[in-house]
């Protein structure tokens, strides 16, 4: 458990897929441009099952996991302190890892390309919650006065299964357009993204004790779904009974939702191309296996006030400690709610502008029209990103240089600036091995000969059957 | 063969990277040492709070308890390192007073107390004590035994009509580490 807290902790994943979007060879593409170009000769693709898509992505906008656990002659202790002082609120970790379970497509008489499948998906985000941390690392003797903020603890979770059904078709000489409808079936859900109030110390005026410890407007809440019946022992009692809970669920058995993706690509002219497309423009209701908490108000502690009260033999005096807490109970209630509640999708956006020139390596000059010929030999591009997240989009931009190497290898570069880091190299390779289609992307690999200084990793993995007319 | 090569380099590239020098095995030192100040007993005394104690004649004598009920909690337990009592007292008796917190387990065991003398002052210029108790790292175990603390303030008098007042403060700073 420890491990994979470091793990989660130390990297930060967002669900930016600059290797693979546009790269009409992978049929994966389409998942992030349903509007993308589909090669006129593809007839019909499926994926392997379970192989034909692993996407994991991990990043941490702040801190590496060599920042904490490098081997260094500095106490880890120390490194953990200044990592602690040197990150903002705004820092965030995040890990999104999709399995792909089924992905088919298939080009109809009248040229539409129809695609559909099943993916699972995992996406979390936990923003740094500076002020906890300080508060949990130092306690509050050295900050008096300050007020720790309770809004820094910002932090959700979605554990879902997505099943989806799109169309693609090229409407015109220069306008590819595409659709997806999605069915979200959530496995498990959690949020706590609207908190809000402080926690301050400070000299008290001299009429009580020598402290104050105030809350003030407090509002801290978590929305949880599909989490109270695994507390359920009737329902619950092993391993097994929870994986057969998520598999019920993923299965269209939990919380529903619904959502689509659009996108276009236009040809501008024959060297110029524009693309672009929303990604899980919908939502999740969140109905079923409901459990939220929340806690809210004002309470200014002094520490216990005795009155000595005149006692008989044998009476016991006042029940300070239970009026205590009893106090803050009802000044500040934790309330354990059943209502429902929707959660929207993170919504992605992609864009991109490609310029193709060349020709195939021993090739003739690319007739980039043509894209039955000897085409998409090189290209290069600019790509933009964005994902909406609680505290704030978040956005990636990306130059790309694209090359079909021979007629079976194509190769995609990628240089991405985003909150992660700024010097992001990433490399994406697709080979078409008769109808073997395989196709593995990964950034950041000027970190690649040791991830633990990278801030972010991605890496995307599959193999499909393509089958040509 | 040369397209298997290709397939063969392209899938090796994905486990050839590698997390190196690091070691997580410094886990196992992180610690989190908080200081947490936090407020203790507060009260304000005058004569009439104060009886006549049969037992030891000449003396007055005012009692209470309190719960303290996280001190013997498993947490504190296993985590609290050391702690340092701070009182702080404004006396206008004309007389010292003893302040005395007894700690008691939850079977009213005593297993840790404090003990100091209040500094006598008049109404027109009541005298200040401060007094710190630290609690070291040895006798800390004596303390989270106990879930309760009897204040018993302590007057030297035959004088029933004696005229002040006596306000105390504390607060408690815990020294933790986990």
């Amino acid at each position: 458990m420890f491990y994979f807290a470091v793990f989660y902790t130390c990297f930060a994943f967002s669900q930016n897929k600059q290797l693979i979007y546009g790269v009409e060879e992978i049929p994966q593409s389409l998942l992030l441009n349903p509007g993308g170009n589909v090669p006129l000769d593809q007839k019909f693709h499926f994926g392997i099952p379970l192989f034909s898509q692993l996407h994991i992505n991990a990043g941490s906008s702040g801190v590496t996991a060599f920042d904490i656990f490098g081997e260094s002659d500095i106490n880890i202790n120390a490194r953990i302190r200044a990592s602690i002082f040197e990150m903002k609120n705004t820092d965030f970790f995040t890990v999104t890892q999709q399995l792909e379970l089924i992905n088919f497509g298939w080009r109809n008489t009248k040229d539409y390309y129809f695609t559909g499948g099943i993916y699972q998906e995992l996406d979390m985000i936990t923003y740094f919650p500076r002020d906890l941390a300080i508060l949990a690392w130092e306690g509050n003797r050295d900050y008096l006065n300050y007020e720790f903020d309770l809004g820094d603890l910002n932090t959700s979770g979605d554990l879902l299964t997505v099943f989806h059904f799109g169309a693609n078709r090229q409407v015109s000489d220069r306008l590819t357009l595409g659709a997806r409808a999605k069915i979200y079936s959530s496995i498990f859900n959690y949020q706590s993204t609207n908190n809000s109030g402080s926690f301050v110390t400070r000299l008290g005026d001299g009429t009580s004790n020598i402290y104050e410890h105030i809350l003030q407007d407090a509002d801290v809440s978590v929305q949880t779904s599909g989490y109270a019946s695994l507390r359920n022992s009737d329902e619950v009692s092993g391993s097994s009974d929870v994986l057969g809970k998520f598999l019920g669920r993923a299965f269209l058995g939990g919380n529903m939702g619904l959502g689509m993706d659009v996108g276009a690509t236009y040809e501008i002219n024959s060297n110029w191309s524009a693309s672009a497309s929303i990604l899980d423009f919908g939502a999740i209701f969140h109905t079923k296996d409901i459990e939220n908490y929340r806690a809210t108000g004002n309470y200014t502690l002094n520490g216990i006030e005795l009155i000595f009260p005149p006692l008989s033999e044998g009476e016991a005096t006042f029940p300070y400690y239970t009026n205590l807490e009893d106090e803050i109970s009802e000044q500040v209630p934790l309330d354990t709610l059943y209502n429902s509640y929707t959660v929207w999708r993170p919504l992605k956006m992609n864009a991109g502008i490609t310029y193709r020139f060349g020709k195939l390596l021993g090739g003739n000059e690319c007739d980039c029209r043509n894209r039955g010929g000897d085409s998409d030999s090189q290209s290069l591009g600019l790509q933009f990103y964005s994902i909406f997240r609680p505290k704030a989009p978040q956005y990636a931009a990306t130059l790309f240089y694209y090359r079909r190497v021979t007629d079976f290898l194509s190769a995609k570069v990628t240089y991405t600036v985003d909150a992660f880091s700024m010097d992001n190299l990433g490399l994406g390779i697709v080979g078409d091995f008769g109808k073997f289609n395989v196709y593995l992307a990964a950034d950041n690999l000027l970190r690649y000969e040791n991830l633990a200084k990278a801030n972010s990793i991605s890496l995307q993995l599959g193999f499909n059957i393509k089958f040509e007319n | 063969m040369y397209k298997y090569a290709l397939l063969f380099l392209v899938l090796s590239f994905g486990i050839t990277s590698c997390i190196k020098d690091t070691d997580f095995d410094q886990a196992d030192e992180i610690e989190l040492s908080p200081v947490v100040e936090l407020d203790f007993l507060f009260f304000t005394l005058d004569i009439d709070n104060f009886q006549e104690n049969t037992g030891f004649e000449g003396t007055f004598t005012v009692v209470d308890t309190t719960e303290i009920r996280f001190l013997d909690g498993s947490f504190t337990q296993e985590n609290l390192l050391s702690a340092e009592y701070f009182f702080r007292v404004t006396n206008s008796f004309p007389l010292g007073v003893d302040a005395n917190f007894n700690f008691l387990t939850e079977e009213n065991e005593p297993f840790y107390e404090i003990d100091f003398l209040i500094l006598p002052g008049t109404n027109n210029n009541p005298a200040s004590t401060e007094f710190i108790q630290t609690i070291t790292a040895e006798e800390i175990e004596q303390l989270t035994q106990t879930n309760k603390v009897v204040v018993t303030f302590t007057l030297e008098t035959l004088d029933e009509n004696l005229s002040g007042v006596l306000n105390l403060q504390s607060k408690t700073t815990y020294f933790l580490k986990f």
